[in-house]
């Protein structure tokens, strides 16, 4: 589950902060050159240090580890991308220089978007944000608190699956083949699954749970100015930074080929 | 149609019980990737939707393929995943897809072509997330074509398909005997208490 | 006159099934009455509790005939401690009630305080549920349920997932509930406890028809023989009390005695020293930090019937898988028949080694219960005829003949739970482990599993068990094992263990020992029940 820290960020509405952190994931979706991505990017850890409480020990820990990620988007593209500047070739890999400046584009970008998501789900708590959803985003209450009570099945899920496997290992079953027994691990875990969410769903209503409404909150996430204030000032550092990058001639756009 | 609470529990736990399962398959995409590119890595992609087809399949309601894949994908949000975020608008993409196929047809037939198309949908919305957000238009138009058609194909067989087969073995336990799924099946047998008059 | 709760000429059917689960029920229930409803598994008292609160026809459907009166507002509780919440934190989950009623959001904290304490829950408000116990968890359902101020509490089977200390402390919580005046109906299998202070038992036939209704002394001895035919649990000590039982000459003490005298016999007698079959050297398990299990060393020889008892959490499960070589120590060394059981291939090991678990649905590989129990032979390409001959003798066993074409999942508990100790049997393996084979298991299945288990083990399986049931280590176990803290605190003969003068933190001795106990010191008082 998702705790949120002691941070500035944690107090900004879960909705409002989502929203914030979608918008600009989709706005680094309309940025096509390495250097504007990398500064984005960058701008994230800012923030992260900044209000989101982050040490250099958390962003090692949690960041670091991405870098292989990032490498591997950076080789797919370097390597497999179209271009006409070819640096190398060999076997069916064939690196362009275009291909490398894709490729660092795109993977700054999917570091980006490890990042601000990072910066969401280290400060957000799982229920204030199902909450923040209910009220601000009018999701129905049916769904949201559905939604809560299906999420507490995923470390039951796990041990499950865990279990599973060691079942499979005694009787033998791994001899058949990976794909068949991995087919074979659905069925317990969605039957037994079914099985548990017919009880709780039963549950919910015979405690009065109609789903609607009409009902009263022990939480209610709201809104302030200093949540408009953050993604103001997010959305400003993101324009800037284009702009800076506009000036400075290294701009591209996604649409700009 | 409204929703029963149990049919949403049901949409919630299977999408999550799917998520579970692909994390274990996420593992293996690593490797295949780096070694043969982005187009090995495309025959695993239908295990990535199989969860809406499945659960609009159970449930036969307007709204449940998108709604599944857009709780598959929120688990990793609220498991706090760095991918959370990315998940929610590839979930989102691969949603809409899969949700059209069901819409083109009234949300009436739930045969298995449909449920193929549903899949091979939802494989076009995830492309096109992959364009926009991954710089998929940056790969020779080879492998683009390659990795489409590959994406297409796994989405119909192990979107689609398995997605129906994971429901029929479900429907062999008895578990599933009071959602639409069945009820429709008994209707058209003409059997079963939904057609005996209540006191 | 019109009933506080109950129903008049009841009939319910559901959808799938030809004939009627309940035919022409009538019962009636006051106010402030505690009930308890009896009978056999399957017999339709949990469809008759779902009819009474509500649940059938607001939440499960099904075809109803008849009238029923039920007051406004009522409370169930069910027996599965998780699948009974939605939210994340103890405060949450109470809310979550007071919500639905819409309460005011000002008055919330004080009433979840107050039903917190009546649930005797002194936890912060924002524990997370998944770190509590069972017992627990079960103790945040009524508060969740108080909260409600309910007019009527339904209880479907509450402890049947919990160890006997979290039955016994349910229980206690709920008779201090019953004390306000609360109108509560119980299903119940483990009477112990329970029985003593309910208003009215109604017993049940197999077929749903009520046999008999009354006041719990009379009801169970009018009709002993008829709950002992059903496979009903019956108390170890009601209608009579521990202090009536240690006055000279009490028929209970015959049995007891008996008991005991069989228990000393087994430890004393020695018989033929069997191998070795396990060796366990200075074995320690755990990740990162927290150790489950620290130097545990011990051996068990062939043909014998070892329990492992311990509270939940000690490291039972733990251990028992290490004795299947599912559990890799950070050291230490788990020796199978002299060979290190790391250096064992699987497909050799689990041939001399069978492992049933506690859920047996998570071993089913097959569609067909003859297929199941015949895979085994298949992966390994047996003779046809050989496998056939095999897999119909322990169909018939194991009396799963009937359901041979059947698909594994749509057995009974019981059955599905014969089944897997029948697949792990194909091989005449040596040793047999099971994690908690009788669990939430009425008496007659629970019996039949062990009179099996009993005939294996005279031929010279060796039998490990992890297990809550204390009667059952005394009356089958050769050696017991307990374990707290992650060491073993005995290891020996059960006599031996429930008979020594020590306290055992955490064990609730078998009845008959008790009664030594106060024999020996020569106080009788009323005490806590024994095991089950």
């Amino acid at each position: 589950m998702m705790h949120a820290n002691r941070s500035r960020l944690a107090r900004v509405n879960p909705a409002v902060k989502l929203t914030a952190h979608l918008a600009v994931m989709l706005f680094l979706m309309m940025i096509a050159d390495p250097i504007t991505s990398a500064l984005l990017w960058l701008l994230s850890i800012i923030v992260g240090v900044m209000f989101g409480g982050w040490t250099m020990r958390y962003i090692r820990k949690r960041i670091v580890p991405y870098l292989g990620f990032f490498l591997l988007v950076f080789w797919m593209l370097a390597a497999f991308g179209k271009g006409e500047h070819v640096l190398g070739q060999f076997a069916w890999f064939r690196i362009t220089e275009e291909g490398i400046y894709h490729g660092l584009t795109i993977a700054f970008r999917m570091l980006g978007f490890v990042t601000y998501g990072l910066l969401f789900t280290s400060t957000t708590d799982t229920t204030q944000l199902v909450m923040s959803l209910i009220h601000q985003y009018r999701l129905s209450p049916k769904w949201g608190y559905g939604l809560l009570a299906g999420l507490r099945f995923v470390p039951l899920f796990q041990s499950e699956l865990a279990q599973m496997k060691a079942a499979h290992k005694i009787r033998g079953f791994h001899a058949q083949g990976k794909l068949k027994s991995f087919a074979r691990y659905t069925l317990p875990l969605f039957t037994q699954g079914i099985r548990k969410a017919e009880r709780v769903a039963i549950a919910m209503e015979a405690r009065g749970f109609d789903g609607s409404r009409n009902r009263t909150y022990y939480h209610t996430p709201v809104t302030s100015k200093s949540d408009y204030v953050y993604a103001g000032t997010l959305f400003l550092a993101v324009a800037v930074i284009t702009a800076v990058s506009a000036f400075s001639g290294w701009l591209h756009w996604a649409w700009n080929e | 149609m409204s929703w029963k609470m149990r049919e949403v529990v049901l949409t919630v736990v299977l999408s999550i019980a799917c998520g579970v399962l692909y994390l274990g398959w996420s593992t293996l995409w690593l490797p295949i990737s780096a070694l043969i590119g982005p187009v090995g890595a495309e025959v695993m992609f239908g295990v990535w939707v199989v969860a809406s087809p499945l659960i609009a399949y159970i449930v036969r309601k307007p709204g449940a393929a998108l709604i599944a894949e857009l709780a598959a994908a929120a688990v990793e949000v609220f498991t706090g995943s760095h991918f959370g975020l990315s998940s929610l608008l590839i979930g989102f993409f691969q949603g809409l897809g899969a949700e059209l196929a069901f819409f083109l047809f009234g949300y009436k037939k739930y045969s298995l072509p449909v449920l193929m198309l549903s899949g091979v949908l939802a494989a076009v919305g995830s492309m096109i997330y992959s364009l926009l957000a991954n710089g998929f238009g940056y790969y020779t138009p080879g492998v683009l074509a390659a990795t489409f058609a590959l994406r297409i194909v796994s989405g119909a067989i192990l979107g689609g398909v398995l997605g129906k087969l994971i429901a029929e073995s479900l429907a062999k336990t008895g578990i599933l005997q009071q959602y639409e799924m069945m009820r429709q099946r008994r209707q058209q047998r003409g059997e079963g208490y939904d057609s005996v008059s209540r006191m | 006159m019109i009933p506080y709760l109950g129903c008049n000429n009841l009939s319910v059917r559901f959808y799938d099934a030809p004939s009627f689960t309940l035919q022409h029920l009538s019962l009636s229930i006051q106010r402030g009455e505690k009930v308890l409803l009896l009978g056999p598994s399957g017999c339709g008292k949990s469809t008759l509790l779902s009819v009474l609160s509500g649940i059938i026809p607001a939440a499960i459907e099904a075809e109803v005939k008849g009238e029923v009166t039920r007051p406004e507002s009522v409370g169930i509780m069910f027996q599965d401690p998780d699948a009974q919440f939605c939210m994340l934190t103890v405060g949450d989950e109470i809310a979550f009630s007071l919500e639905n009623r819409r309460i005011p959001r000002d008055e919330m904290n004080g009433r979840i305080e107050k039903a917190m304490a009546q649930a005797g829950l002194s936890v912060p408000k924002d524990t997370p549920i998944e770190t509590l116990s069972g017992g627990m968890k079960q103790r945040l359902a009524l508060a969740c349920l108080l909260a409600l101020e309910a007019d009527v509490l339904f209880f479907d089977e509450p402890t049947a997932q919990l160890d006997p200390q979290g039955r016994q402390d349910v229980f206690t919580l709920l008779k201090s509930v019953s004390d306000t005046g609360m109108t509560m109906v119980f299903i119940e299998h483990v009477l112990d406890g329970l029985i003593d202070w309910m208003d009215r038992v109604i017993l049940f036939d197999a077929q749903g028809r009520i046999i008999g209704e009354g006041a719990p002394k009379d009801v169970l001895t009018r009709y002993e023989k008829e709950m002992e035919a059903a496979g009903i649990w019956r108390p170890r000590l009601f209608p009579h009390t521990l202090e009536e039982a240690c006055a000279p000459s009490h028929p209970l003490q015959i049995g007891w005695r008996e008991k005991l005298k069989q228990s000393e016999t087994r430890a004393r007698s020695k018989g033929a020293v069997e191998p070795d079959i396990y060796t366990i050297r200075d074995l320690t398990i755990g990740y990162g930090k927290t150790n489950i299990l620290e130097h545990v060393s011990f051996s068990l020889r062939q043909g014998e019937w070892t329990a492992i008892i311990g509270e939940n959490g000690a490291g039972k499960s733990t251990l028992l898988k290490a004795l299947a070589g599912l559990e890799k120590g950070k050291h230490g060394e788990v020796y199978f028949q002299e060979r290190p059981i790391r250096k064992w291939p699987a497909k050799k090991l689990y041939e001399q080694v069978g492992f049933v678990f506690q859920n047996p649905e998570l071993q089913f590989v097959t569609d067909r219960v003859y297929d199941e129990v015949a895979f085994g032979g298949r992966v390994r390409q047996w003779d046809e005829h050989v496998l056939t001959d095999k897999t119909n003798r322990l169909l018939q066993e194991f009396t799963l003949n009937a359901h041979r074409d059947h698909h594994p999942f749509m057995l009974s508990q019981g059955q599905k739970r014969r089944l897997s100790v029948a697949t792990m049997l194909l091989f005449d393996q040596k040793v047999l482990l099971l994690d908690e084979p009788t669990f939430g298991q009425d008496a007659a299945t629970a019996a039949q599993l062990l009179a099996r288990l009993e005939e294996r083990k005279k031929q010279g399986t060796a039998i490990v068990m992890v297990t809550h049931d204390m009667d059952l280590v005394d009356r089958y176990a050769d050696r017991v094992i307990w374990i707290a803290d992650g060491t073993i605190q005995f290891n020996g003969a059960p006599y031996d263990l429930f008979s020594s003068g020590a306290s055992l933190p955490g064990l609730m001795r078998p009845l008959h020992y008790e009664w030594e106990r106060r024999m020996r010191h020569d106080a009788c008082q009323p005490l806590p029940f024994g095991s089950r």
